[in-house]
């Protein structure tokens, strides 16, 4: 319990930090923070396979390229990147709705109370049903991820490439 | 121990951090890291759901998902390059147009 304590914490610091940071740097490091935070969970949660997914992709490459762009773009006052007070509260407001309606919703809900997280025995066999299911059940999605990442990876490539002049 | 409502909870709480940095903030970039949140709080809820119920689909699904916002934030950064590189250029009708 201690340790999801720490960890909700860090997580939700991290969160509220990344997003309150004026300097696109800092939050992005912020962000990076809080996505090594969530890797750890992951990790408590006996999930080892996500939370090396987290850790490698969440918070190594797209940290990265939030970092490579947020060195090029130009630093802006806080009264261009915040919005007005009105616009605040009424976010806020709704956030406050939004989360007080999934809280009573997952207290309320059918959700086993007191159970805990069943054991699935060694990583090794962990690891075997993943790789089971992604090559048998989720073959599909699997695929379909595959062209959408090359897609977007040219995509990417054709966008930014200086003009010629 | 921790069960599934702590996480279920905690899932909710940083989905709605990053969905009022959404509705609050004006900068792209700052735009863009409150959906990374707002990703990451649906795959915490994706692996606790798994994990509880004892199989894998849910590491699958949240590595799949994993995939998909590395493609949404490859493809934002992209065109946020491309806006910041056209706000830059001098304005004319030749080279004011974006060029894909």
């Amino acid at each position: 319990m201690v340790t999801f304590a720490v960890v909700s914490g860090l997580i939700c610091i991290g969160s509220i930090q990344a997003l309150r940071s004026q300097d696109a740097l800092r939050g992005t490091l912020w962000l990076g923070l809080t996505f090594i935070v969530v890797a750890l969970a992951y990790a408590s949660m006996d999930a080892l396979f996500a939370a090396g997914a987290q850790g490698l992709i969440c918070a190594g490459v797209v940290s990265l390229l939030f970092l490579r762009v947020g060195t090029l773009m130009p630093r802006v006052s806080s009264s261009e990147t915040v919005a007005k007070p009105q616009r605040r509260i009424a976010a806020l407001a709704t956030t406050g709705v939004f989360c007080l309606l999934a809280a009573s919703a997952i207290v309320t809900g059918d959700i086993p109370q007191s159970e805990p997280f069943v054991h699935q025995g060694t990583y090794s066999a962990s690891l075997e049903r993943i790789g089971h299911l992604l090559f048998t059940w989720h073959m599909g999605a699997l695929d379909i991820l595959a062209i959408i990442l090359l897609v977007s990876a040219i995509g990417a490539t054709a966008i930014v490439r200086k003009r010629n002049a | 121990m921790p069960t599934l409502t702590h996480w279920l909870l905690l899932s909710a709480l940083v989905f709605s951090i990053g969905l009022y940095g959404v509705l609050t903030r004006r900068s792209n970039v700052s735009l863009l890291l409150a959906l990374e949140l707002m990703a990451c709080a649906v795959h915490i809820n994706l692996v606790a759901l798994g994990q509880h119920r004892g199989d894998e689909t849910g590491q699958v699904m949240t590595v799949i998902g994993i995939g998909l916002a590395l493609v949404s934030v490859i493809v934002g950064l992209s065109i946020l390059m491309l806006m910041q590189r056209a706000s830059l250029e001098p304005h004319d009708n030749h080279s004011s147009e974006v060029e894909v």
